[in-house]
Formats: structure tokens, sequence, C-alpha cells
């Protein structure tokens, strides 16, 4: 059973110094983001020309699929269409299996997340090393990610240290983050000349050339790709741009948006397999192709994984990326998740104040928090929520659709505040006054001074 | 067939809206593009040295690594000797080589970013396995913004590309960042101002 | 020019001095203008629960009462953002359409049209500003944090008369208070969390009054402020430019 992100953000923020360190971590990046962008004055145009690059890629989907299939053909390149997780897990397996691989390294990428790749090999015993060293942090302590672009952010240094001194035998208390990074490049080093195979995720995709560009700032994702004789690229479909020169547009935005970076250490080109290597591209539908015809939400496709909406959201940085308990947390997650499955993912538009930080940060411009207020109407008309609330909202609409039932309402409310003791207010039941003072009543509704005062 | 299923949900389901592609044309950056990269360079973590002749750029690479080290050079108008990559047998006894110097196509001045491409790479992982890596760029490459990088390599023939600024680095730990993840651990730009 | 005055249903029942010094302050200016009888409220905190459905009752008679006005003014961004944004939900005649083309924030209106007619007012105090999110990022009222735009005035502009004022600038600007209506009590201690965040920084920097345009965002500010006996005082901005703060 998936748990609420009501119940575990109020686990998370019973640790108030370590919900501050989050929120102070997360913030900083924002901060940092602020700066990258305000370096590019021509910042807002990009973000209209990314969103319009993005808008238009979507509704020709499937001609510039088609034009990406057949130059990746051309370059020497194998492709592979996947309609959702279990298909993607087992065109891979079968590579993976033709090839005898025993041991794959693999750089981040959300969607072998999605589709719950890593459990699907070791079930089927291969070994899946992951290679960022975030993913490899929580890959040893399994724990999924609680970020996209920093998907450790939720661990301190000294747990780090505690977790390697366990797996590696890494010196006991030394905390020092160039230490464990220097620990973590020995390990994954051996890893890196042992693999067969090499899996990536992709950033960008281009129709007109075939190839596949990948961003990393650990270059993790070349040192896997470039030993290894098999390489395999798994994609979203939604990852595609028409032409080389729309890169430029979204190599400026990404690192910006998501770290605060001018660009990514490395941004990578993969256009033909290497000498005497292999090069297999997996196409991923998982209801992508359905979405397409949501007129509210189609253009949450438009998403790079910036993970900019995290950083800023007041609401993530305060209960941590695991207690959404969705592959893809935060305001981005909240509304890609009910399009996977409504009914289990019914709380998370609900974790919104709805205050539009999302929409503001976010480079291809998508109105997360209209989407948000979206999703609460189609749950709120389906059955998924509950009745009592359902009956609540009756009582509110028969209250405020009606000025005489209001008027008779609020003055009992107000008579009441004031004649009843506190205690009935500020009780277990009326969560507003938990923490929060109730409401002084005045004598008088401001509509009784007003209609007072004219006489 | 997934991919038949795929498209045909596609062609039904796609917006039917026209969306068109935007205009392209994009301001550059003010001010002179060599200055712009090399302000970047700190700001990538990447040292930076300009030299005004190949023979210069010898002298530098001395000068930063004198001792006697595994070198693979790439490039031929630097003499400084090394690793013969063409004789390798097995790219994976290029582990723990101490230096790369290779030749970068074009530099971008908004982010400090060098385009390395196969082209000028016998092998792929080079600029990766290196713990030093040494990118030596003219002058006359340097390009104001992605923009225009990427409509000047329009016409470049490469089976894999890849844009580098700087040294591999990290800050998954607390967000602290470390230079030196999985790729080199230093990274030095020479910039030629005489390419001749 | 016929006006109409409209007041959240907050602001009714727990702040009525809001609309007080809304009254007042409109007719210093002598704008003249009416308050409609039996309002009571925009219809938000259903839609915002997903029950838009439940809300179309309340949209009509909001409709019903404001149709006839060639200009609306709510006291409450979030409100007027709600009406402008979301009375897509019922059919578009041409009374609804009106009405959502008509409606203003209050602030808004007098930031707009009547600013040099305010005041002087001298308020010697330390103060922060709140705009509320709907205000910021909804009506573009002032410039929110994460756009690379040039700096559009908001609710800054509105002090332009005051005198006396010292405004602190916050940590995180553009941070929303936590209110986010329902979000108030579902997510009650993410709401808190957020609340008592902005209060620290205000706090901190030693600022005797909260100013906002959104009483709802100070509604839920203040009883946090109450149950903690914290030492800082909120206000609407109509209650300083009316200078009815006491």
């Amino acid at each position: 059973m998936r748990g609420s992100i009501k119940d575990n953000s109020e686990v998370f923020l019973k640790n108030e110094e370590r919900t501050n360190w989050h929120d102070k971590a997360l913030w900083f990046v924002r901060e940092k983001r602020d700066l990258a962008a305000k370096s590019i004055p021509e910042w807002e145009q990009l973000r209209e020309k990314a969103s319009a690059v993005k808008m238009h890629t979507l509704s020709n989907l499937d001609q510039y699929l088609i034009e990406f299939e057949e130059n990746a053909l051309k370059n020497g390149v194998k492709v592979h269409w996947a309609k959702d997780g279990e298909e993607h897990n087992r065109i891979i397996e079968e590579i993976l299996q033709s090839h005898q691989v025993k041991k794959v390294v693999k750089s981040k990428s959300m969607l072998t997340e999605e589709c719950h790749l890593n459990p699907h090999l070791e079930s089927k015993g291969i070994e899946v090393i992951d290679t960022d060293l975030g993913e490899r942090i929580i890959q040893l302590k399994k724990e999924p990610p609680s970020h996209i672009v920093m998907p450790a952010i939720h661990l301190k240094k000294e747990e780090v240290s505690e977790l390697f001194h366990e797996k590696w035998n890494t010196e006991k208390g030394n905390n020092d983050p160039v230490y464990l990074t220097y620990q973590a490049r020995l390990s994954l080093r051996k890893d890196f000349l042992t693999a067969d195979a090499a899996i990536t995720g992709v950033n960008f995709a281009v129709a007109e050339t075939g190839e596949v560009v990948v961003c990393t700032n650990e270059g993790n994702a070349d040192v896997g790709t470039h030993i290894a004789p098999l390489q395999i690229h798994s994609m979203g479909i939604e990852k595609l741009i028409p032409q080389r020169e729309h890169l430029g547009i979204f190599t400026r935005m990404l690192a910006r948006s998501a770290t605060g970076q001018p660009v990514t250490v490395y941004t990578s080109h993969f256009r033909k397999p290497k000498k005497e290597g292999e090069m297999h591209i997996v196409l991923v539908d998982n209801k992508r192709s359905e979405r397409l015809s949501k007129e509210k939400y189609w253009t949450s496709l438009k998403c790079i994984r910036c993970g900019a909406c995290m950083n800023t959201c007041p609401i993530y940085r305060r209960s941590g990326g695991h207690s959404y308990e969705a592959t893809i947390p935060g305001p981005i997650g909240s509304i890609l998740a009910p399009n996977l499955d409504t009914e289990k993912y019914s709380d998370l538009p609900f974790a919104s104040t709805l205050c539009g930080s999302c929409s503001d940060v976010c480079p291809v411009k998508i109105n997360i928090h209209e989407q948000l207020f979206f999703w609460r109407q189609d749950i709120g008309r389906s059955n998924v929520l509950p009745k009592s609330k359902k009956i609540s909202m009756k009582i509110m609409a028969g209250v405020l659709g009606n000025p005489a039932v209001y008027k008779m309402f609020g003055k009992m409310m107000r008579i009441s505040l004031k004649l009843l003791p506190s205690s009935i207010f500020e009780n277990k039941l009326n969560t507003w006054a938990k923490n929060r003072k109730m409401m002084e009543a005045p004598k008088e509704s401001f509509q009784e001074w007003y209609q007072k005062r004219k006489k | 067939m997934s991919r038949k299923e795929i498209l045909e949900n596609i062609a039904r389901n796609k917006p039917s809206g026209e969306y068109k592609l935007p205009d392209l044309t994009i301001r550059p950056q003010e001010g002179k593009v060599d200055e712009l990269f090399e302000e970047m360079m700190p700001k990538v973590s990447a040292k930076f040295e300009k030299a005004k002749d190949y023979s210069a750029v010898a002298e530098i690479i001395r000068k930063h690594f004198p001792g006697d080290i595994r070198i693979v050079n790439l490039i031929e108008k630097v003499k400084i000797p090394g690793i013969n990559v063409s004789k390798l047998k097995n790219i994976k006894e290029l582990n723990l080589l101490d230096l790369a110097i290779i030749k970068g196509d074009l530099a971008v001045a908004e982010n400090g970013a060098i385009w390395v491409s196969d082209q000028n790479l016998p092998h792929r992982i080079l600029p990766f396995i290196c713990e030093n890596l040494i990118l030596v760029i003219d002058k006359k490459n340097i390009v104001n913004n992605m923009h225009e990088v990427y409509r000047l390599q329009n016409n470049l023939d490469y089976n894999y590309g890849v844009f580098i600024a700087g040294p591999s680095k990290t800050a998954d730990i607390e967000q602290s960042l470390v230079v030196g993840a999985q790729g080199p651990r230093n990274m030095l730009v020479i910039l030629v101002e005489n390419q001749a | 020019m016929k006006i109409a005055l409209s007041i959240p249903c907050f602001i009714d029942q727990f702040y009525p001095q809001v609309g007080v010094a809304a009254v007042e302050l409109l007719e210093k200016l002598n704008i003249d203008f009416e308050v409609p009888k039996n309002q009571t409220c925009c219809g938000q905190p259903m839609a915002n629960s997903g029950y838009e459905n439940e809300a179309i009752k309340t949209y009509h008679h909001f409709v019903n009462l404001f149709k006839d006005y060639d200009k609306t003014v709510m006291i409450s961004g979030s409100c007027t953002h709600h009406v402008q944004h979301n009375y897509t939900h019922i059919e578009q005649t041409n009374e609804v359409k009106n009405v959502r083309n008509n409606i203003e924030d209050i602030s808004q209106f007098l930031l707009n049209h009547y600013i040099d007619e305010i005041g002087p007012v001298h308020f010697p105090h330390r103060i922060a500003l709140h705009t509320g999110c709907h205000s910021l990022r909804g009506q573009r009222f002032g410039t929110s944090s994460e756009l690379v735009t040039e700096k559009k005035t908001g609710l800054e502009g509105m002090l332009k008369h005051v005198t006396g004022v010292e405004l602190v600038p916050l940590s995180r600007p553009n941070e929303c208070c936590g209110f986010g209506g329902t979000f108030s009590v579902v997510h009650e201690a993410i709401s808190i969390k957020m609340g008592r965040d902005k209060l620290n920084d205000v706090q901190d920097k030693e600022i005797e009054y909260l100013i906002s345009n959104d009483m709802s965002c100070l509604m839920h500010l203040e009883g946090i402020i109450k149950k903690e006996h914290r030492n800082i005082k909120v206000a609407h901005i109509l209650e300083l430019l009316n200078g009815s703060i006491k």
C-alpha cells in the first residue's frame, strides 16, 4: 500500500532540524538557478521557444519518430519500440541475454526507474551498477531517488560515510565529501572496467540525425558506454526534437535550471556505434501516447526533467522527495503520476498551495500549478475522494450559494466563537486551530456594519 | 507489433492545433568571445593558459606536467612524446592514464564548453579515462553561444561528439562540489592565439 | 462608471475592519461605488478542493450580483484570480464574461489609477510586504523572483505616499506563506511549517508589521503569531493606506 504524502510529510517534519537542512540545501540550488538564468537576458524568450519546439514536436510526434528511426537505422543503430515498462524491460533483458551479459553499468535515467528495470534485471541474474554517485549511494542504501537530479539530496554526509564504511570498508568517521567521492570513484572504476554493457537515459533525441544526447556532470554515461562493447539508450518518446539546431535552446537552459551551472560538464552526442561496438535505442511509450489526447495534460510531456520545480517548491523542500511515493516527486511528479494511475496518486495534486512558483521556474513553461488544479477537479468528480469530504463540500456549497443561509451561518459562527470556550474550537478535531489561534469574532460582520451605516 | 500500435495511438491522440517551430534568431551576448570564454574557465573549474603558438603549447604542458608520466598526445603539432594508441590492444590498458592531450574543434564563450568529436579521437574513452585532460583550442574557433556552435556544426560529420566544460564533477554529497567524479580530475585548457 | 465593491467571505466574517478601510478609502477618493447586498463567496474553497461542480451555484450567485457593474473591485487578489481564471467552468454568457473581465483586485485598482491621490500617510515602522501568490504570479502584481524580466511595480508601489516607513526585504521575497486555502487544513503540518519559516524571517529582521494585499495569508499567519505569542503585527495594505491600523 502506498502511503499518503500527508502522513509521510508529517513524519518528515517531526525532525525540524533536518527539515530546515533539507529546505536550505534545495533553496541554495534555486538561488544558483536564479543567478544562472539572470545571466541570460533573453531567458524568457528561450523559455517561450523551448516550449514552442516541444509543442510542435509533440503535435507531430508520429512523423518525427519515424524520421528519427529511419536516421538511427542508417547510422547502424538498432531501434526498439516498447509500449510499456514491462516490454521495455523484456527488450533490454533480451539484448543483454543475447550477449551473455553478466554485469551492466547504468547512468541516470528516470525512465528506467519508471519501468523498474533494475529489479527486473536482477531477478534474471544480471548485476546492475548505478554509476551516478547519488544513484550509487541510494542503490547501496536500497532506497529510491528522492530527487530527479540530486537523487541522494535527502542524505547527510555522515550517513554516506557510514554506508561506504559498511559496504566498502572506507575509513570510519571520515565525512569529507572529497574523500567519499574519491572512494566511490575507485569502486566504480572497477565496475566500469568489468561491465559487459552500459545503459543510459536520454535527454534529447534529434529526428533529423537519429542521434541521442546525454547530459552528465560526472562523465559516467561516457565512461560506461565507451568501455563496454554494448550500449543501450532508453528514452521516452517525448524526448524527441526536430533538428540539431534546437539543441541550442535546451542545452542552454537544462543545467542552468537544474543546478545553476552554465552547462553540464558533458553534453554527449551519440550518433553511431563505436568501432566493433553495438548501439541500441529503446523507444518507450508507457501511456505517453495516451496523454497526448488529454487536452489539459498533454503539455506535461514538454518536461525536460531539470528538477527546478522541486527546488523551488515550498512543499517539496519541507516534505522530502520520498514523501511523494512516486517515481518523480515534487510538482511535476504530482501532475505526471495521476496520468499513470489516478486513484493511486489522487492525493498528490492536493499537496500544493497553488503558489505557481513551479510554473514560473519551468524552462519549458509547463503550467504545472494549473494542471494541479485541473487534476483536483477530475479527482473530485471521480469517486476517489472520501465521502465525508464530499458531504462537507455539499454543506459548504449550500451555505455559500445561498445568501440567507450564509448570513445565518456566519452569525452563528461568530456568536459561538464569542460565547463558547476556545477549547471547543482549538481541539484535535479542528485542524485549523491545532497550531493557530482561532480568529477573533468581531461583533458585527462587514455587511451588517455597512447596512447599518447606510441607514 | 508495438511500433505500429504506438504510432497509431499517437496519430489518433496527438493535438490537432497547429504549433509552429519558433524562429531561432537569438541575439549573441555582448563582448569579445575569447575574453568571455576565459572568464568562464574558473567557473567550470578548469585551469586556463594562453599560448602564442603550438611550440608554446608544448612548453606550457611541460611546465604543468614535468615528471615522467603516461601520456597520450593526439596533436601532432605539439611535440610531446606519448603512448601510440593505434597499437593499443585493449582500451582498458588506458586506465589510470596520467594525461591526454586532445584538440578541441570549437569552443563556446557563454559556458566554456569545448567540442571534441571522434574525428579527432581514435578512442572515444580517451578524454574520460585520463586523470588529467588538456584540451587545446584555436582562438579563431571560439564562438559566442550554443546556437552558433550548433549552426556551425551542421556540416560536421561525426559519429560521436561531446561538449566538455571542465573536469568531471559531482555535488551529490550534501551539495558540496567535488571535482573528479568518474572522468578526469583536472582539466587544463590552452588557447592558441596564432595557430600557424 | 458603475463600480461595485466585493467583499470576500472571510473578510466579511472575521476582518470587517479591512472592508471598512476599503469603504473609507474609496469615499475619500470620491469614487462612486455600491456594495451589493447578499454577497457570500467566490466559490474558491470548493474548487480548490476539487469540487468545482459544487461551486457552480455560488459562481452564478456571484455573477448575478456583479453582472451590471462596469467594474468590480474585490478585496482579495486570490478571489479576483479565481473569478478571472476559473469561472471558465460555467457557461460563458455575456454576463459571465463581463464579470470575469471587469473584476480587479482593489490594491491593483488603487495602484493603477489613484495612488497619487492617496495620503500622505505617516507610518513610522519597520515593515515587510507579502504579496499573495495569486496576485503575484496569477495577475503579475509585481514580478516574481523566478522571472528574468524588468521589474514591474507591485505592492511596494502602494507605499509611494507613505512617509516614515522602513521597508525591509525578506530573505525569500516570494516564498508562499503556506495558507493555500483548504491546503492549510489538509496539509496542516506543512502549512504551519511554511508559516513559521516566513514569520521567523520577519522576526529575525525585527520587523514590526507584515503588510499584505491578501487577508487570507494574514489570517493564517496571524493564527500562528497569536498561538505562539510572537511579537509581530499583521495588517492589510488598505488599513495602512487608510491610516486605520490600531
